[in-house]
């Protein structure tokens, strides 16, 4: 059974204000895996989320490091 | 619900509504609607982009299942009181079985969601009800009038004697309860107003 149907990834992050999100935009935006991606700046754990059929956790980890940021799995 | 539950999805429908309805928008948020519905944050993620595509989305569902049941066995080509009425009787099955949404809908009506939630599930619904009210008017029931003027006749008494009895009391905080006796004479009334 598929067990994520939306192809949905969430991540608690440490991505917090407008200016964060605009510095890890430039790599999400343009990735040709990622579909759709967000971050819920007024949550207290900066959820992002990314929707891609292709990509696993790890390599998001990697991009939104590459941006100067840490993220890590949103556990259930 | 990381594979789609449906009965998972309608908790966190439901309890969103009455956390809403409690809480109002600004008291409400993720963690509190995954503690309340006893699923993780993680889980209310994969469904919902955040709070507010949350609120807009259940918004719109419970709109488009509303404007269902205001339908349920209603055409626009019914004579007028016919149609009237059974718009009565459907509108006061679901208001009184969902009291948390009609508050829900007066919330949205003041705040920032309003014309994104509206917008999408209104459309059908006008149509309908408007062919209703202008085939009334060319077979000559009732007099040609602005689709306000319609409404506020044909439906605010409803929606007060609703009020009423969803919140248990009337004028005054006299104890009220709606009976059928007191919903269809007032009906009556509403008819009556349109007669010609």
């Amino acid at each position: 059974m598929n067990r994520n149907p939306e192809h949905v990834l969430v991540f608690r992050s440490n991505i917090k204000t407008e200016n964060d999100k605009y510095r890890v935009s430039s790599l999400l935006d343009t990735h040709p895996l990622i579909k759709d991606w967000s971050v819920d700046t007024s949550d207290e754990d900066c959820v992002l989320r990314v929707v891609s059929e292709q990509l696993q956790q790890e390599q998001i980890i990697h991009l939104v490091s590459k941006c100067g940021y840490q993220c890590e799995e949103l556990q259930d | 619900m990381r594979t789609r539950d449906a009965d998972k999805e309608l908790l966190v429908k439901q309890t969103a509504i009455q956390m809403l309805v409690a809480d109002g928008f600004e008291g409400f948020s993720m963690n509190k609607l995954a503690k309340a519905c006893n699923v993780s944050v993680a889980t209310l993620y994969i469904y919902y982009k955040d709070k507010d595509d949350l609120i807009i989305k259940i918004a719109i569902e419970e709109g488009k299942e509303m404007n269902d049941a205001t339908l349920r066995n209603f055409n626009a080509d019914m004579p007028f009181a016919e149609g009237l009425r059974r718009q009565w009787e459907n509108r006061y099955k679901y208001m009184t079985e969902h009291a948390d949404s009609l508050q829900f809908f007066d919330q949205l009506r003041s705040s920032t969601y309003q014309e994104k939630v509206f917008d999408n599930i209104t459309h059908n619904f006008k149509e309908v009800l408007g062919q209703f009210v202008l085939n009334a008017e060319k077979r000559g029931e009732i007099n040609k009038m602005a689709i306000e003027t319609y409404w506020s006749v044909a439906f605010a008494p409803l929606y007060a004697l609703i009020r009423f009895h969803n919140q248990g009391k009337s004028m005054g905080g006299k104890p009220f309860t709606i009976s059928n006796k007191i919903l269809w004479e007032t009906f009556d009334l509403v008819l009556k107003a349109f007669k010609k």
